[in-house]
């Protein structure tokens, strides 16, 4: 091999591996860096990422260096043979210790990382978070010692800045409850209750994600995660406790019985022109013509009638979840819309 | 009519099979009438245990059990004189055959027909994931295309097509007749068609085929409909079947290597199915386990996994990646077996660092039983466990890497034939290295916390699997498509099979990392609008990976008709396998071979690996009828 040739590979290792350690930082990978947290996540990720490069240019390169330098070719003699090289003992300790080493110093790396995503913050607020096809409900229990006791179905709405402390379990089946935004994510899981905690920094809306699947309405099972400023987190909790705009079943204005079909998430697989319902996998509830009794049945215990051609996939959790308020509420609300 | 009804065969198979599951019914129903209970007629319960009875009925028809029947019962055994060695035409494959050839290539060819089936149900789900909202599939039958997607791809097609080319290949590389136990491997084939037969039929049940995932979460698939329960037990088939192979294996290779060879004169590929066979005989009962604990779940209301009734779902969870993590070694295990063979013979290189390719696969063996819970790492399990499972995981990098470093090093100074099987290997090479990489980036807890069960997990495991085992079958098939049948494949075709694919595999799973660190979760039907563009370019992708391998699919057939008639060693390898006729005679060695050193010495002046002495006098006066086999293909 020319030594032309040798400079010239040993260039294009270092340029290409150069190259993509530089995009690797520059490119936008990720979502929106909600908390501190992320940050660290996002640059673990690149490190990682970084450090992964020259291993993957340098087999390539041998590879291709391989396939130049050692193919046979037609004026060989049919016969040839490479060199009888069975091995070197210190070749192979090093591509043992430097990768092990490389390995334990990434893992103890990241395991400093991962403390500081998860350390504990001191006054979080405490929110239950309980998973249900295809919904998340949440509890707003205390803010620091103060004792909040708010519960809603449809937005996760939060100030700014405070640091958050979710309790997550589950109705029934496995769900995931995911924040991309906080690179955060944990399994609800019926009879455990596992923590989460971050801090969000931004005011804005962002997604929240189930990613366990949990049945056939999983793709729908997704959320709105409101980052406020706390004067309007104030305004928030307020019309919350009064009964507002929440739905939560206060006895002041009384449930609303459209309110409750949407964030329940009904309309993800029943169609009903009155709340935007729009899905397919249930039958369609527009002209379906039922009498209360029978729409309380279908939403208590679903499986007793199961209407022709649809699979019995319906959760049989809301039962469970609704107050008797809002049931009768939903009842009442369904018996007139689908007339 | 009679004699046909009464001899094994497909009549018989048939007739056996309606008994089966006459016997099953007629047991559900006599027992709850017995007890007196409402309902006795019920379906779930009734295809439970049908689901038992027929496919036993069907392989005693089929005459899976005849000889140990016929044993057991005190009544004469034929005596076994392998007439029925060897396959004579085609109708042959389809009967119960002991031949551990005849069974490579049963095992091969059905497991194809699965990787299809399995192929064609992603296509259908990508084509749904074209745009995002609802095209032409609702969520139910979504969630069902890609759980059989998964469960085709792994437990009927990836872990047993390995056990199939083992089989073909296995015994002639250690200079044995036969497996150790010709009927027990005979019926870990036929346990296969059952379980693939079990899950396609799934489809046919009432609410749809299961649509857990195949990793069938609980308590979610105590609740699923019928097809869960065809899962369940179709698992249990296809666990059967891999336990069994691997005894097999085991006991194959350790009792029945040709003299002079001792383990460290063993060809890669042996090391590597003995390092996947203890995978397989210690983590099978586990798999096996989880999904009885769901079908007595669900038939019986055993409440396993019910947190209302003390049951515990997380539990669930351990015990299934107990495992299935290792499968993935057993997946890939093989493979690695499969590329030392082919980088060694079309380099024309000893292997390098024999011995710590052995050592590493066996560390593999070891550590790959202590990193189950890095599946759970967001899952609501203890938060301690996640560290040391991490360390344990981001470990398999390195005796990982000293394989490929090896493989490497083989290369090095070599005499390198670019063929098609080199360049699956070099390929395989490429992306496993992709795959191995994001596998610690998935190891690391937070960040995998971020993107567990999204794309970049997706991505992930396609890069290690179909990158990876993927690519080390189709350098197996290419290197060992002669020997096998006696055929040269054509190389211009597999140039282009191989670079088809390569590209549009790329296309199809890489962007799957972009999409997964922005957000993407999986196993969902419709998506969030900002990722439409990706997903638009890996389902055209993967429309266009699906065409690519058509050309494998028609290369097969037609140099196996009509291919350039292989020699006895095209490749001019070392191993025993090379050393007779393509394809080898019935009873593999007319001479017995007598190994005197190592299985790579390409290059080292008059080194042998094999030499064959004539035959004792006493199996010389039984010596069948050589070669020939299969000349009307």
């Amino acid at each position: 091999m020319k030594a032309s040739h040798r400079i010239a590979g040993i260039v294009a290792v270092v340029v290409s591996s150069v190259f993509l350690i530089a995009f690797t930082y520059a490119y936008d990978w990720f979502p929106t860096q909600l908390t501190p947290g992320s940050g660290k996540i996002d640059g673990l990720y690149k490190l990682l990422t970084a450090v992964s490069i020259p291993f993957f240019v340098l087999i390539v390169a041998f590879m291709v260096f391989c396939l130049v330098e050692f193919r046979v070719d037609p004026s060989d003699p049919p016969d040839k043979d490479g060199e009888p090289i069975h091995g070197s003992t210190r070749i192979e300790l090093i591509w043992t210790g430097v990768p092990l080493l490389v390995i334990l110093l990434l893992g103890i790396y990241s395991w400093v990382v991962l403390d500081k995503v998860e350390a504990k913050q001191k006054n979080p607020m405490v929110i239950n978070v309980t998973g249900q096809q295809y919904i998340w409900n949440y509890e707003y229990v205390k803010n620091g010692s103060e004792k909040l006791g708010v519960k809603t179905s449809s937005d996760l709405v939060v100030p700014v800045n405070k640091p958050l402390e979710f309790r997550i379990t589950s109705l029934d089946v496995i769900h995931s409850f995911w924040v991309p935004a906080a690179r955060l994510k944990r399994d609800a899981t019926a009879g455990v209750v596992t923590p989460l905690r971050f801090t969000p920094e931004k005011t804005g809306s962002y997604d929240i994600v189930c990613t366990e699947l949990c049945g056939v309405g999983h793709s729908t099972m997704r959320g709105r995660l409101k980052v406020v400023s706390t004067a309007d987190w104030v305004k928030w909790l307020k019309a919350q406790k009064s009964g507002g705009a929440g739905g939560g079943g206060t006895p002041g204005g009384g449930p609303d019985g459209k309110q409750i079909f949407t964030s329940n998430g009904c309309g993800g697989c029943h169609k009903l022109a009155a709340a935007d319902g729009a899905g397919t996998t249930g039958p369609a509830l527009d002209g379906a013509g039922l009498s209360a009794d029978e729409l309380r049945e279908s939403i208590v215990d679903p499986g007793a009638k199961i209407a022709n051609g649809f699979p019995n996939v319906m959760p049989a959790t809301f039962g469970k979840s609704l107050s008797k308020e809002e049931l009768d509420a939903l009842v009442k609300f369904l018996a007139e819309a689908g007339k | 009519m009679a004699v046909t009804l009464r001899s094994p065969g497909w009549y018989r198979a048939a007739l056996s099979t309606l008994i089966g599951a006459a016997f099953g019914c007629g047991l559900v129903v006599g027992l709850r009438a017995l007890f007196g209970w409402d309902e006795i007629v019920q379906a779930e319960s009734i295809v439970s245990v049908v689901l038992i009875t027929a496919p036993l009925g069907f392989l005693y028809g089929i005459g899976c059990f005849d000889y140990w029947i016929h044993w057991a019962a005190g009544r004469p055994t034929y005596v076994d004189d392998h007439s029925d060695h060897g396959a004579r035409s085609w109708k042959d494959y389809f009967r119960v055959n002991t031949d551990h050839k005849v069974i490579g290539i049963q095992y091969v060819v059905t497991t194809f027909f699965f990787f299809f089936v399995g192929g064609l149900l992603a296509m259908t789900f990508r084509a749904e994931l074209i745009e995002p909202g609802r095209q032409f599939i609702d969520a139910q039958t979504f969630n069902a295309l890609f759980s059989a997607h998964a469960a085709f791809m792994i437990f009927t097609f990836m872990v047993p097509v390995f056990a199939g080319i083992a089989n073909y290949v296995l015994p002639l590389m250690i200079g044995a007749p036969d497996m150790a136990f010709p009927r027990l491997n005979a019926l870990s084939f036929w346990f296969l068609p059952v379980a693939g037969v079990l899950m396609m039929a799934s489809f046919l049940a009432p609410g749809g085929a299961f649509a857990t995932g195949w990793t069938a979460y609980a308590p979610l698939s105590d609740q699923a409909p019928m097809g869960q329960t065809f899962f369940a037990v179709a698992v249990q088939f296809a666990g059967a079947s891999s336990i069994a192979t691997a005894i097999n294996f085991l006991v194959t290779i350790v009792t029945m290597r040709a003299p002079g060879m001792t383990f460290w004169r063993m060809p890669m590929l042996a090391w590597a199915n003995f390092a996947t066979s203890l995978l397989v005989v210690l983590a099978t009962p586990f798999i096996a386990g989880s999904q009885f604990m769901i079908l007595f779940d669900r038939a019986l209301g055993m409440n396993f996994f019910d947190a209302v009734q003390g049951g515990d779902s997380v539990m669930y969870q351990h015990v299934f990646w107990f495992y299935s993590h290792p499968a993935v070694y057993i997946m890939v295990l093989p493979g690695f077996g499969i590329i030392s063979e082919v980088i060694s013979t079309h380099a024309r290189k000893p292997i390098f660092g024999y011995r710590m390719m052995a050592f590493s696969l066996l560390a593999i063996v070891v550590l790959g039983f202590s990193v189950w819970a890095h599946h759970m790492f967001v899952a609501s399990m203890q938060d301690w466990i996640r560290i040391p499972m991490m360390f344990t995981t981001m470990l398999i990098a390195v005796p990982t890497g000293v394989k490929i470093f090896s493989w490497l090093g083989t290369m090095w100074r070599g005499a390198i034939h670019l063929r098609v099987p080199m360049m699956w290997a070099l390929g395989f090479i490429t992306m496993f290295v992709l795959g191995g990489i994001s596998g610690v980036m998935v190891a690391v807890v937070p960040f995998d916390i971020h993107v567990s069960d999204t794309y970049f997990i997706v991505a992930h495991f396609h890069y290690v699997l179909f990158g990876g085992s993927m690519f080390t079958i189709f350098a197996g098939i290419y290197h060992w498509f002669p020997k096998m049948t006696g055929r040269m494949l054509n190389d211009t075709l597999g140039k282009w099979h191989f670079w088809l694919t390569f590209i549009f595999f790329n296309l199809t799973f890489g962007p799957m990392h972009l999409v997964g660190l922005e957000g993407m979760p999986r196993r969902v039907a419709d998506y969030a609008s900002e990722f439409a563009a990706w997903n638009a370019i890996m389902s055209f992708a993967s429309f266009a990976l699906g065409l690519s391998t058509l050309i494998f699919v028609y290369n097969v057939i037609v140099s196996w008709r009509s291919g350039k008639p292989a020699e006895s060693n095209p490749w001019r390898a070392q191993t025993l396998e090379w050393q007779i006729s393509s394809p080898p005679p019935i009873f593999n060695f007319d001479e017995v071979p007598t190994v005197v050193g190592h299985p790579y010495e390409y290059g080292v002046p008059g080194a042998r690996h094999g030499i064959f002495k004539h035959p004792e006098p006493l199996a010389a006066a039984k010596a069948p009828v050589p070669a020939g086999v299969g000349d009307d293909d």
